[in-house]
C-alpha cells in the first residue's frame, strides 16, 4: 500500500513494536489456563488480545482485527468458565501468539496485514473450533488427566488475591441497570462533589481551623462514595473512602491537617478527576456494564495515570506520590481500627516500587512505568557521559597543572568527578533492565523443546529481578538457548530413564540471576544425567585437543572442554543439537561480554553451568604502570599490593621460573616486558616494581618499571580490525591524551605460562 | 598539517562526484591510489601506542578526537622496509565496510581522476606480496599510478 504516509507508517510500527511486546510479556501466563485460580493471568491475556484488536481496527489491518476476535472470544468464554483448561486450548493460544507475531512482522515491512489472508482464515477457523469445543465443556481439565508441564506457582504471584476480589465484588450480570442518562447525572454530580471537595481542601491547606470545611467535604465525599459505588465505578468508590476515612479522623480530632495530608487527598481527588473523564469519552466503563473493562486497576495502572497527568507540571511527581500513599497507609495503621475495605483500596493504590520489596519484586512481573526511548537515543546519551568522563579527565590531570598548587581548582575538580560519577551511574542504569524479559522467554523454550523431545521439564526461575545492561541481556540470550536447550536435550533423561534411576519422572531446571560482588551470576543448574568426564576425555583424544591422558585434569577441566569448536558427544544429531556448534559460540558470546563460564556436574545427578559476567563493562577504575615508553592499565579490582623487590627473595624453580617469596607465599614472577614485546628500563627486577594481582584462582607477581597512578577511565575496544589481542582486553584513553593498553591478567598469566615453556 | 594537505582536503570537499576520483600516495618511489570514497580524512603522523602480539604491519593505535582507530604500516604491508617518519609521513584515514582504520604513507600528493578505460589490470608478478593488493594500474599522463584493492590489502590475512 503505498498510498500511507510516513506519519502513519510511523504509527504503525510502534504498534507492531507494542504489540510485540505485549504478546512476549503475556506469554508467560499462557500456561496458567491449566490452572485453579488463574482469572488474573486469564484476564491479562484477554485483554492483550482486546487491546491487539482495538488497535489494529484502527488502523485498519482488519484480518488481525478479525483473528484477535476470535482469540479474545476464546479467553472469554475460558474467563467465563473459569477453570482449568486442557493442553489443547494452551496449545491453541500458544499458535495464536505465534501466529500474531509472524502477521505482525508482515506488517512492519509491508505496512499491510493482506498477504496473510489465507493463513489468517485457518487461525479464525481453528479459533472458531475451540471455542465451539469448549463450549460444549469438551475441554474441561478437571475431565482430562494432568498435563505434564507445570509452572510452579510460586514464582509467579503478580497480584495479592484480595485486590481483584475487592473490585468484582459489585459485579452484577445484567446490563440494562444504568442508563445512559443517568451516567449522566452521575457525571455532573461527581464533577461538582469533586470541585467542592477540592476548594475545600486547598482552603483548609491555608486554614486549618475550619471545622465547617471538614464536614461539608465529608460530606462531599462520602456522597461521592455512595454514587459510584451504585454506579459501579468501584475505583472511584474506594479512593472516595480513603479520602473520607482521613477527613473522619480529622473531623473527631485525631488527626490534625497538615501540607501532607492535603497533598495526599488532592492527589486522590486528581485520580478521581481522571477517571472521571475517562468515564465521559467513554474509556471507563462501570463494572456493572461491562465485567472486563474496570479489572484491576493494576496499582501501577492508577499511580500511572496520576504521573502521566502530572508529570507535564512537576518533576518529583513520583516521589511525591509514593510518599503520600506511604502516608496513607501509615494513617489508617496509626488508627489501629479494622477498617477491611479501605486497607484493601489503599493497597490497590500503592505503587510498584513503594517500601514493600517483596511487593516489588511480584508486581513487577506485571508492569512498570516505562517510557518509551529510541535506544539509539540512549546509546547516543551514553556515548556522551563517556567521553564526558574521559575529557574530565584529560582536564583534571592535564600535564599543564603539574606542579602547581591550586586549591580552588581542585576543590572544584572534586565537585565535577563527583557529578560525573553520579552521571555515569544513572545513564548506566538507564540501560539496565530486568532479566525477567530473557527469562521468560526461556520458559517458552524449554517448553517447546520439552514437549518435541517427550520429556517432562520443570524449569523454575528466580531472580528476575536482577537488572543488567540491554546489551548485555541481548548478548547472553543465544548462549542461554543453547545452554538450555542442551539441558533438556542432552541433559533431563526421558521419564522412563528417570524413573529407573529412581528420580522423578519430572526434570527439574533451575534458572536463576544474582549479582555476586561486582559481577552478574547466571545459573543453568538441570538434575538430568551429568556430563560423564570420560566420554569428554575421550573426544577430545579423539579430536587431537590433548595428547595426554588426561588424568592429570580436573573434572571442570575437562568440562570446559566442551565448549572447543566442534565438539560434540552427542551420538546423533537432533534437529535441536548436536552438531557441536552451540557451545563455542555460548563462550565467544560470553568473551565478548569479558564474561567467564564454569560447568560442574556429577554424574547421574545433573549439571550446573554458571555464566559470570562482570557489572560494570564500560568504565573501569585502573592503575597505571609503565614499561619503557608504554603505559598499561590494570584493573584496581585484581591488584592485591605492590612491593620492590628484594633480590634475595626470588628463587628459580627446577624448572627456570621465576619465583618471588613474599611472607612465605611464594608466587610466580611475569616479565611483563617479554610478554608484551617492550624494551624495559631496567630488566633487574629489583629496580622496578613488583605487582602482586589475583584472579580467581591465582596469585601471580607482574613486574613492571614503575606505578603512574590511579585513572578512572572508559573502556573502549581496539576494534573488530584488530581483534582479539594475547593479554590486552581494550585501551583507554589517559589523561594526557594518549593511549594505555588493558592488560588482560587472566590471558597474561596462560601466556606466560606458555612462555615459560617454550623458552625452555 | 601541512599546505598541500589543506589543499587536497579542499579538493576533497568541493568534488561532487567521487567517482573515478582517486587520492594518490606515495610509499618509496611508487606512486598508489585509493578511491576517494573510502577516504574519510588525512592526518599528520601522530603517536601511536603499539600493540603487541599482533601482525607485523599493524603499527599500533591513535586516539582520535575519543575515537580508538588501529593504524596500518601500508610499507609492512606491503613487504618493504620500514623506514622513520618524516613530516611529509601521513595517515590516510579510510573507512571501509564499518571498519576505520589510518595508513601510514610516506607522502600525500594529489587527488586524481583516472578513467576506467585507462585502468589495466595489475599484472600478475611476484613481486613481493604487493600484487594481490591492487585493483589494477592507472595510466597518468606521468607514469603510473598502482591502483590498491582495499579489500584485499585490509582484510587478507594470508
Amino acid at each position: 500500500m503505498s498510498n500511507i504516509d510516513n506519519e502513519t507508517k510511523k504509527m504503525l510500527l510502534e504498534f507492531v513494536s507494542e504489540s510485540l511486546d505485549s504478546l512476549d510479556t503475556n506469554e508467560a501466563y499462557i500456561d496458567s489456563l491449566a490452572e485453579e485460580d488463574n482469572i488474573e493471568e486469564v484476564n491479562t491475556i484477554f485483554r492483550a488480545f482486546h487491546t491487539i484488536k482495538g488497535l489494529s481496527g484502527f488502523f485498519e489491518m482488519m484480518i488481525i482485527n478479525k483473528v484477535t476476535h476470535e482469540a479474545e472470544t476464546l479467553l472469554d468464554i475460558v474467563r467465563k468458565q473459569n477453570r482449568p483448561q486442557d493442553e489443547n486450548v494452551i496449545n491453541l493460544v500458544y499458535k495464536s501468539f505465534d501466529f500474531l507475531r509472524d502477521i505482525l512482522s508482515v506488517v512492519s515491512s509491508e505496512f499491510s496485514d493482506l498477504s496473510m489472508e489465507s493463513e489468517a482464515e485457518l487461525m479464525k477457523s481453528e479459533l472458531k473450533e475451540m471455542i465451539v469445543s469448549i463450549e460444549s465443556g469438551g475441554n474441561d481439565l478437571a475431565q482430562k488427566p494432568a498435563t505434564d508441564i507445570e509452572i510452579p506457582k510460586d514464582d509467579f504471584k503478580p497480584i495479592e488475591k484480595e485486590d481483584f476480589n475487592s473490585s468484582q465484588e459489585s459485579v452484577v450480570e445484567t446490563d440494562s441497570l444504568i442508563t445512559d442518562e443517568m451516567s449522566v447525572q452521575y457525571l455532573t454530580s461527581a464533577t461538582e462533589l469533586v470541585e467542592i471537595i477540592e476548594n475545600s481542601l486547598l482552603n483548609l491547606e491555608e486554614d486549618p481551623n475550619q471545622p465547617d470545611l471538614v464536614v461539608e467535604a465529608f460530606g462531599s465525599v462520602h456522597s461521592l462514595k455512595g454514587n459510584s459505588g451504585f454506579m459501579g465505578f468501584s475505583e472511584i468508590e474506594a479512593l472516595s473512602s480513603d479520602i473520607e476515612n482521613i477527613l473522619d479522623s480529622v473531623k473527631t480530632g485525631d488527626l490534625e491537617i497538615d501540607e501532607n495530608i492535603i497533598t495526599i487527598l488532592l492527589s486522590n481527588i486528581e485520580v478521581i478527576k481522571n477517571r472521571l473523564g475517562s468515564i465521559a469519552d467513554g474509556t471507563l466503563k462501570s463494572s456493572i456494564e461491562e465485567q472486563s473493562e474496570i479489572v484491576p486497576p493494576e496499582p501501577e495502572a492508577l499511580t500511572k495515570e496520576v504521573i502521566n497527568h502530572e508529570s507535564d507540571k512537576q518533576v518529583n511527581t513520583e516521589n511525591e506520590i509514593k510518599i503520600e500513599l506511604d502516608r496513607i497507609e501509615n494513617t489508617e495503621v496509626t488508627k489501629n481500627e479494622e477498617k477491611p475495605k479501605p486497607v484493601n483500596s489503599t493497597k490497590k493504590i500503592q505503587p510498584s516500587d513503594g517500601k514493600d520489596k517483596a511487593k516489588d519484586e511480584k508486581s513487577k512481573l506485571f508492569k512498570r512505568q516505562d517510557l518509551r526511548v529510541e535506544t539509539t537515543k540512549i546509546d547516543k546519551l551514553f556515548d556522551l557521559v563517556g567521553e564526558l568522563i574521559t575529557i574530565e579527565s584529560m582536564i583534571t590531570k592535564s600535564p599543564d597543572l603539574e606542579g602547581l598548587d591550586l586549591p580552588q581548582f581542585n576543590k572544584s575538580a572534586n565537585i565535577l568527578n563527583k557529578i560525573t560519577r553520579e552521571l555515569q551511574e544513572i545513564s548506566m542504569s538507564i540501560r539496565m533492565t530486568p532479566i525477567e524479559g530473557l527469562f521468560n522467554k526461556m520458559k517458552r523454550l524449554v517448553r517447546d523443546v520439552s514437549v518435541k523431545q517427550h520429556k517432562k521439564v520443570n524449569l523454575s526461575i528466580s531472580g528476575q529481578e536482577t537488572e543488567m545492561d540491554k546489551n548485555v541481556i541481548d548478548e547472553i540470550s543465544d548462549p542461554l538457548v543453547h545452554i538450555l536447550r542442551n539441558a533438556c536435550d542432552h541433559g533431563v533423561e526421558t521419564p522412563e530413564v528417570r524413573k529407573e534411576a529412581g528420580k522423578d519422572e519430572q526434570g527439574k531446571i533451575n534458572l536463576s540471576a544474582k549479582y555476586e560482588g561486582n559481577e552478574i551470576l547466571i545459573i543453568i543448574e538441570d538434575d538430568g544425567k551429568g556430563i560423564d568426564r570420560d566420554i569428554i576425555l575421550n573426544k577430545a583424544i579423539e579430536k587431537g585437543l590433548i595428547d595426554t591422558d588426561g588424568s592429570e585434569l580436573t573434572d571442570q577441566e575437562v568440562f570446559m572442554m566442551i565448549f572447543e569448536p566442534g565438539f560434540s558427544t552427542a551420538q546423533t544429531v537432533t534437529d535441536i543439537s548436536g552438531r557441536g556448534v552451540g557451545m563455542d559460540v555460548v563462550k565467544k558470546n560470553l568473551e565478548k561480554l569479558q564474561g567467564t563460564i564454569d560447568v560442574y556436574s556429577k554424574l547421574g545427578l545433573g549439571s550446573t553451568f554458571i555464566l559470570r559476567i562482570p557489572l560494570t563493562l564500560a568504565i573501569m577504575e585502573a592503575m597505571l604502570i609503565s614499561i619503557g615508553e608504554a603505559v598499561f592499565a590494570l584493573p584496581i579490582l585484581a591488584l592485591r599490593e605492590s612491593f620492590i623487590c628484594d633480590m634475595e627473595n626470588i628463587n628459580k624453580t627446577m624448572d627456570g621460573l621465576e619465583v618471588v617469596n613474599i611472607r612465605n607465599e611464594i608466587m610466580p614472577v611475569i616479565r611483563l616486558h617479554e610478554l608484551l614485546n617492550i624494551e624495559p628500563k631496567s630488566h633487574n627486577l629489583d629496580e622496578g616494581i613488583m605487582i602482586i594481582i589475583e584472579t580467581r584462582e591465582k596469585k601471580v607477581c607482574l613486574f613492571a618499571d614503575s606505578i603512574l597512578g590511579q585513572q578512572q577511565a572508559v573502556i573502549k575496544t581496539l576494534g573488530d580490525f584488530i581483534g582479539k589481542v594475547a593479554g590486552i582486553t581494550g585501551c583507554m584513553v589517559l589523561g594526557d591524551g594518549s593511549i594505555g593498553l588493558i592488560l588482560d591478567i587472566e590471558s597474561l598469566i596462560k601466556l606466560s605460562e606458555n612462555y615459560e615453556l617454550i623458552s625452555q | 598539517m601541512n599546505q598541500e594537505n589543506l589543499q587536497i582536503e579542499n579538493e576533497l570537499l568541493e568534488e561532487d562526484t567521487m567517482n573515478e576520483r582517486y587520492l594518490s600516495f606515495n610509499i618509496k618511489d611508487e606512486k598508489y591510489s585509493v578511491e576517494i570514497r573510502y577516504v574519510t580524512e588525512i592526518i599528520g603522523i601522530q603517536k601511536i601506542a603499539p600493540i603487541p602480539n599482533t601482525s607485523h604491519y599493524i603499527e599500533g593505535i591513535i586516539n582520535l578526537r575519543g575515537n580508538i582507530i588501529p593504524v596500518v604500516n601500508v610499507r609492512a604491508r606491503f613487504g618493504l622496509d620500514v623506514i622513520e617518519y618524516d613530516d611529509r609521513t601521513c595517515i590516510v584515514v579510510v573507512g571501509y565496510d564499518s571498519n576505520v582504520i589510518g595508513l601510514i604513507v610516506d607522502s600525500v600528493s594529489e587527488v586524481l581522476i583516472i578513467k576506467d578505460a585507462n585502468i589495466d589490470n595489475a599484472p600478475q608478478t611476484n613481486k613481493g606480496a604487493k600484487s594481490k593488493f591492487l585493483n589494477g594500474v592507472g595510466k597518468l599522463d606521468n607514469g603510473v599510478s598502482l591502483i590498491l584493492n582495499l579489500e584485499s590489502f585490509l582484510m587478507d590475512k594470508s
